[in-house]
């Protein structure tokens, strides 16, 4: 029992995150820059990886691993704007349901991640799960960022290939 | 409370009904988009396509109940989320 109780201390089950993501979605007659940099709760589990949003709130992915988890996280919250884009009659109509979907969240949920935070803060030597980085929850920012591109901003660089989504999706543990 | 695991759609509508009354839907090309009170939960996964009744992952749901404060009730209405 000692063994069992020592071993979830030394690899939490449950771990803060903080990811990046950047994209564009096409709207009606616009297209939408999206870049967050926001919070999860990743719980892992025997068969695989649950992230669960704290900003944005309203986010659950489920993966076999982390890497997945964070291909998967891309096309998720990539499906989410864009159904925004098809029901949003412009872009500033767009822009607002983007924040507002980020800045959505329950109490619980981001007290949570502050909790565990520290108990992060508290193990230094604890390794972040799946070689994640780690990067500092107090000096990063949570934001959210839109804005309307010109079309001659547009490159084909903008076309991207399915596994290469995970380029524009970073996680990281916070601490 | 694990997340992998699925329970069917019309289980949640059920769940919803009881849990969180006055709550709309709309279906949109990716998602369901659910709305209660104030809140807005906009990524519900369809399941699968063509399934009329498609099972959806305990995650989603687990997600959702807790975006809207409705997770006791929830675990009362679908037991898989205890």
């Amino acid at each position: 029992m000692t063994t069992i109780t020592e071993k979830r201390e030394l690899t939490p089950a449950r771990w803060p995150l903080l990811f990046t993501y950047k994209s564009r979605v096409f709207g009606k007659g616009y297209i939408a820059a999206i870049e967050l940099c926001g919070r999860l709760l990743a719980e892992l589990e025997i068969e695989g990886v649950w992230l669960y949003g704290v900003n944005p709130g309203a986010l659950a992915v489920g993966a076999s691993n982390l890497k997945n988890a964070n291909v998967d996280l891309h096309k998720v919250l990539t499906a989410v704007f864009a159904d925004f884009a098809e029901v949003a009659a412009s872009f500033s109509d767009f822009k607002a349901e983007v924040e507002r979907f980020f800045r959505e969240t329950d109490k619980e949920s981001a007290l949570e991640w502050d909790r565990l935070v520290q108990r992060l803060k508290a193990s230094p030597t604890v390794e972040a799960p799946g070689g994640l980085p780690i990067k500092d929850a107090v000096r990063t920012k949570l934001s959210v960022w839109v804005s309307e591109q010109a079309l001659d901003t547009v490159t084909p660089d903008d076309n991207r290939v399915p596994d290469g989504s995970a380029e524009r999706s970073q996680l990281a543990a916070a601490a | 409370m694990p997340g992998f695991g699925r329970v069917p759609l019309s289980d949640i509508w059920a769940m919803l009904d009881e849990c969180a009354p006055g709550f709309t839907k709309n279906e949109r090309m990716h998602n369901w988009c659910i709305y209660y009170g104030a809140l807005t939960y906009p990524s519900l996964p369809k399941g699968e396509h063509g399934k009329k009744n498609p099972e959806i992952e305990l995650g989603h749901l687990k997600r959702l109940a807790r975006h809207f404060g409705i997770l006791d009730c929830a675990r009362r209405c679908i037991p898989a989320l205890k």
